[in-house]
């Protein structure tokens, strides 16, 4: 069986006036149907851009320079324009971090949840169409409220039948979050891709959003990508978890090993950076130096300069491999490798 | 002897109402009620921290403290003085004991100015003249922000997330203050980054022997760096206890919730408090408790009666109808 989502190698830069930006330089990863894995890194890192190229979302002077994203076993990159459009919303969706600038503020909630619907299960017409029946209250345009409002109500509006008619600006920013999974998750997707959902959220909406998506996780069965700076909420939601640092991979593990014995030295450095409660009285350590300019990266290994492991003439020189050190665990860094090995592999 | 702790900063039920305006006129039709009440004092040599989530007045109250908000109601003594109460040129001369860093470096750094000139601009305001003074104290200070002395002549632009708040920080220091008012200094800031900034700031506390209020909306960071913590809510202080006993034994309902909602590296499935509903406006707050429309134990009481804030053991200050 094939796998439901595959990335090999996957370069996405972006061709500035400054230079060429390797935003994400040579990705890949794996995904089986109903998994869930979180997309961790810092601003920069390339998650997002990754999260875009998998819906062919990245704009210019964005452009997905090499790889294949198979999904279903099927490649992404090779789809065209219209066979993309049915792809997205109906087998793969995406939530953003501000749901204000996803929602038309002219259309109401119930409309924009119920154009998703029609528009991907070709259950009734277009908007103008749509509208009309519902004007007058036409069976199909009903069903289509029916669904809306059901879907709105799973997703935890009280009231859904009369907030259905509400505007955006009607509902506060969880509320829209709200709206925003329910639109994502209305045509049921394969894979749903979730940027930074609660960053912009309170500590106390973000529990109620992430307490959401779990009970939506369990009935549904959706394979999600969860991008987030935050491994508090990757932990509490995902089961496999990868470390993105300057456009590259440097850790895929699942959660418990890698707050466990993190294998990568980012990975281990951030966590030890990282205030977390019970953190008084004790000393955080600081990874020292700066992230690299992506448009002149370090040559070899991307974390070498802040790397306290760093061995000189490999990693200051040569990209390391993205290799398993245990099933199911893998990591990009020369530490993993033998010295016997690093002349097999041609270096 | 036991030395009582002496107060650098005491605010006395401090309130702070926006006027929302409307009609032809332009009358006042309603408040923003941003803060609306606040009582608390910051020890000489202490860190304070105050936490909460966005919109609960938090951030209007550092701005009241450093005098870039006036208060609508009620008195700010810094050292003994009432800075409502004294000449604007006392006020001039308090301020220099005042600095200040905020969430985005980026917006408090003129683009057009070199990081020398930025640093040294609070000196060239507060009127010093010998200009070899000014620029020893500027690489001094970026000494002590450890920053390399070339930087004096590079650009906002030249600098990364990390080097700009260093920047800020120096500026805020260069006057050699005793008060620092640190608004989410690390939220714009990369998350490998933040830790730098979160000891630079703790050591140079240290260091300077300076007074510090220190506002975030995260819990885990009030934590490190706080000796006491005041939680706010609609407005309100709802607990304001020293750091060890408001996250080992918090009190009241609101703080139990913040604390358990945060995601924890590493873990899940925690009995996690999840509350209800969202923050009520400020315009209109709830009668009685403004906590109870979101609070688990609410009864028939907090609607009518607003709780007092007081003193549950010595220090450890509640407002809630539970536990008085």
């Amino acid at each position: 069986m094939s796998k439901l989502l595959e990335i090999r190698d996957l370069k996405t830069y972006y061709f500035t006036r400054d230079g060429v930006v390797k935003a994400v330089d040579g990705v890949s990863l794996g995904m089986e149907k109903g998994e869930n894995l979180g997309i961790a890194g810092e601003s920069g890192s390339g998650k997002s851009t990754l999260g875009l190229s998998i819906l062919r979302l990245v704009r210019t002077p964005g452009r997905i320079v090499g790889g294949e994203i198979l999904f279903k076993g099927e490649d992404i990159l090779k789809k065209s324009y219209d066979e993309m459009r049915r792809i997205r919303g109906a087998e793969i969706s995406i939530i953003f971090q501000d749901p204000t600038s996803s929602l038309n503020p002219v259309y109401t909630i119930g409309d924009q949840i119920g154009e998703a619907i029609t528009l991907h299960q070709h259950k009734v017409g277009g908007g103008m169409l749509n509208w009309l029946l519902g004007r007058f209250n036409l069976s199909r345009a009903r069903e289509v409220n029916e669904k809306v409002e059901e879907i709105l109500r799973e997703t935890g509006i009280s009231d859904a039948s009369k907030r259905r008619g509400d505007y955006p600006h009607q509902f506060s920013g969880g509320m829209r979050q709200r709206a925003m999974i329910a639109m994502a998750l209305s045509c049921t997707p394969d894979l749903l891709i979730a940027d930074e959902p609660t960053t912009n959220l309170d500590v106390t909406i973000e529990a109620q959003i992430l307490e959401l998506m779990k009970e939506l996780q369990k009935e549904f069965d959706t394979a999600f990508i969860l991008i987030s700076h935050n491994l508090g909420t990757i932990s509490e939601l995902c089961d496999k978890i990868a470390i993105m640092y300057a456009g590259n991979l440097m850790e895929l593990s699942d959660i418990k090993t890698l707050f466990e014995s993190p294998k990568h030295p980012y990975t281990e450095a951030l966590l030890e950076a990282i205030p977390r409660l019970g953190s008084r009285g004790k000393r955080l350590s600081s990874i020292p130096g700066d992230i690299p300019d992506l448009i002149d990266p370090p040559q070899g290994c991307n974390f070498h300069p802040r790397c306290k492991y760093m061995i000189d003439g490999i990693c200051n020189r040569y990209t390391p491999p993205f290799i398993e050190v245990e099933p199911g665990i893998k990591v990009s860094c020369f530490k993993y490798i033998p010295k016997s090995e690093l002349s097999g592999l041609g270096l | 002897m036991i030395k009582k702790p002496e107060s650098l900063i005491e605010l006395e039920n401090i309130k702070k109402y926006f006027p929302i305006r409307g009609g032809i006129i332009s009358k006042v039709v309603s408040s923003v009620h941003a803060v609306d009440g606040v009582t608390f004092n910051i020890r000489k040599g202490e860190t304070f921290g105050l936490v909460g989530e966005s919109g609960c007045g938090k951030t209007t109250t550092g701005r009241i403290i450093i005098g870039l908000e006036k208060a609508t109601e009620g008195t700010i003594m810094f050292e003994g003085l009432d800075l409502n109460r004294i000449a604007e040129s006392e006020v001039r001369e308090l301020r220099r004991k005042m600095g200040a860093i905020f969430q985005d470096p980026h917006l408090s750094l003129d683009p057009r100015m070199r990081i020398g000139s930025v640093i040294r601009e609070p000196l060239d305001i507060q009127g010093f003249v010998n200009k070899s003074e000014k620029d020893e104290a500027v690489l001094k200070i970026l000494e002590k922000v450890r920053l390399e002395p070339s930087y004096i002549n590079r650009f906002p632009h030249e600098l990364s997330g990390g080097e700009k708040q260093r920047v800020a920080i120096a500026r805020a220091l260069i006057n050699n203050p005793e008060f620092l008012l640190a608004d989410e200094p690390i939220s714009s800031v990369d998350v490998s980054i933040r830790s730098q900034i979160l000891n630079l700031i703790k050591d140079l506390i240290e260091e300077l022997g300076l007074t510090c209020l220190f506002i975030s909306h995260d819990l885990s960071v009030i934590e490190y760096m706080s000796d006491r913590v005041g939680v706010m809510y609609l407005g309100r202080l709802v607990e304001l206890a020293p750091v060890e006993t408001l996250y080992d034994n918090p009190q009241h309902p609101y703080t139990e919730a913040l604390l358990s909602a945060i995601p924890v590296p590493g873990e899940r499935s925690k009995e996690r408090i999840i509350l209800k509903g969202v923050v009520p406006s400020p315009i209109n707050p709830p009668s009685g408790c403004r906590f109870r429309t979101r609070c688990p134990y609410v009864s028939i009481k907090c609607s009518k009666e607003e709780p007092k804030f007081f003193e549950i053991e010595k220090d450890h200050l509640v407002a809630c109808n539970l536990r008085s």
